[in-house]
């Protein structure tokens, strides 16, 4: 092969959309079917939030796996790659699994445990009863309200400019079709439909994923043909970290020791972190070992092998396929190596498979973020503080603000989201994994943590984001280095939780003997 | 092409390999250390 011949970008075509719809239309079908499917799990609602706690661990580990993985993990990752060579990789995902699975090892027994002995339906319900604390609950549900609104904007992107790529049409009506099926399923089945539809999304992606990343090395030849080609281009396309590139702002953490670390620690606490995650531990049955290692297995399966190839082979490939030609197409660029990738593949049939895993990963992380939300309002602030509001008028809001966060995204993925809500959006996960490693998991196993050193290292994260989002993102030139932000908010959300809870007063001890009874 | 640049190229393979093993290795043996105790 001569290494600087490029395959032409393929055009969008009839047989394209005919694909595309057909694998969506199959995919939602599904989901549609298992909302109904489990209107008959929930009648009250508690229920509706919770389920009866009775999910096994395949489901459990499937829409843990599609929770984490996002529409950006499933394509901007490839692009981040494609763009910046193999550099581009600790910050696109390869550490994914030094993330989620020690997010099952802290996270999964404790936070069923917690949950069930406390009585609690939510994240924050539960947290807020482990420190006998309604302030801090209503303070929780405050940060994780905000934190994951800017999180959720972005998630759709990724799904409306492969749709174009693939058909030539508006992702109108594809976004708007998924989003009123995610609210068809969420709203119908409640916690329990959310979380069978996010295994089936979680199953899809696995899948998809898995191939294309094969594929594309079987497709160039294996690993020298990648290394060869990509030489011929720009050998600095393969090296490990690029100190070529700033050492300030977001390149920081591919031209850096610091910002490569900081990537592995980015992941590490985002998992556990992410409301999203641990609230797929809320409606698991009560585990046996052999449940335990079945979690950990189909995690491990479903997260790791293919977004492993998705963050660092898949970019690789498709630079050696199309090389920069796909840096000029604006708006979407880099955003273009996945799709691209996989009509190189398959064809039309493969992209439409890719769409549809694509479009699963992104509904499945937002639909586990927007019922979140909807509870966030509903449980843990209206009927924390007002207890006679009816089950039945809670019910009803929750669809109503199912609806308007799932419309949120859809609309700001067809019109540019205001410049301040994108940058605030690029801190919101690592603020996420920073603040609640801490006050959601380490208070699983620290009995001298207090609601003070929760409540300050809520108010340290929170604050501490919006302040990188500036320094980092929104000024030019940038004041600081995206690693750099990562250690000074995990740093100091830990130094505030650990700090301010050694001098004040834990929980009252008929508390703590129950959630940490002696063995 | 000089063949020393692209084996040193090639290279980062071996970092890229050490990270799927190193994940694989650290899931089986942190898992097995979590469950060792349990009773079933």
């Amino acid at each position: 092969m001569n290494p600087l011949t490029f395959l032409p970008v393929p055009k969008p075509s009839a047989e394209g959309v005919t694909y595309g719809v057909v694998a969506l239309g199959i995919m939602l079908l599904v989901c549609i079917i298992l909302g109904i499917m489990a209107k008959k799990k929930w009648a009250s609602f508690d229920e509706y939030l919770v389920g009866k706690r009775d999910i096994g661990p395949y489901v459990t580990g499937a829409a843990l796996s599609a929770s984490y993985i996002s529409g950006w993990a499933f394509c901007g990752s490839t692009g981040i790659v494609y763009t910046l060579g193999f550099s581009g990789m600790w910050f696109a995902g390869i550490f994914s699994l030094v993330g989620i699975i020690p997010c099952i090892w802290l996270a999964a027994i404790k936070t069923r445990e917690f949950s069930a002995k406390l009585g609690a339906a939510t994240l924050p319900e539960t947290i807020g009863r482990r420190f006998e604390s309604k302030g801090l609950q209503t303070i929780v549900a405050l940060s994780m309200l905000y934190f994951l609104f800017m999180y959720s904007v972005g998630q759709l992107k990724a799904g409306g400019s492969t749709w174009y790529a693939l058909t030539g049409l508006s992702p109108l009506w594809c976004l708007l079709l998924s989003v009123v099926v995610a609210w068809l399923y969420m709203v119908l089945g409640g916690y329990v439909g959310n979380q069978y539809a996010m295994a089936v999304q979680g199953f899809i992606f696995a899948i998809v994923g898995t191939a294309i990343g094969i594929g594309a090395l079987i497709y160039i030849g294996g690993f020298w043909n990648i290394t060869t080609n990509l030489a011929a281009q720009n050998p600095k396309l393969m090296n490990l970290i690029r100190p070529d590139l700033p050492k300030i702002g977001f390149t920081q953490l591919m031209s850096s020791y610091v910002g490569i670390f900081a990537a592995a620690v980015i992941f590490f606490t985002m998992a556990t972190g992410f409301p999203h995650n641990v609230s797929r531990f809320l409606g698991m049955k009560k585990v046996t070992k052999a449940d335990y290692w079945k979690l950990v297995f189909i995690v491990w399966l479903f997260t790791g092998i293919p977004i492993m190839l998705d963050c660092s082979s898949n970019g690789l490939v498709a630079r050696a396929i199309y090389g920069p030609q796909l840096l000029k197409i604006e708006p979407w660029r880099g955003d273009l190596a996945a799709p691209m990738l996989a009509n190189a593949i398959g064809g039309n049939a493969m992209l439409a498979m890719y769409v549809a895993g694509l479009f699963s990963a992104a509904l499945s992380t937002l639909a586990g973020m927007v019922f979140i939300m909807s509870a966030n309002v509903t449980r843990d602030i209206i009927k924390l503080w007002a207890p006679q509001t009816t089950d039945k008028s809670m019910l009803y809001l929750g669809y109503f603000l199912i609806a308007l966060f799932l419309f949120i995204p859809f609309m700001w993925t067809l019109y540019r989201p205001p410049e301040l809500l994108s940058i605030f959006m690029g801190m919101a996960a690592m603020g996420l994994g920073a603040v609640y490693f801490f006050v959601t998991a380490i208070s699983y196993y620290w009995k001298g943590a207090t609601k003070a050193g929760a409540i300050a290292c809520v108010l340290y994260g929170t604050i501490g984001s919006i302040f990188g989002a500036w320094a980092v993102l929104a000024r030019k030139p940038a004041l600081l280095g995206m690693g750099t932000m990562e250690w000074i908010l995990v740093l100091g959300c830990g130094i505030l939780y650990f700090g301010v809870s050694a001098i004040t007063k834990p929980p009252s001890q008929q508390l703590m003997d129950k959630l940490f009874p002696n063995k | 092409m000089d063949p020393n640049m692209l084996n040193d190229l090639h290279s980062a393979w071996y970092v890229w390999g050490a990270m799927f093993i190193g994940t694989a290795l650290m899931t089986i043996i942190g898992t097995w250390l979590i469950t060792r105790g349990w009773k079933e």
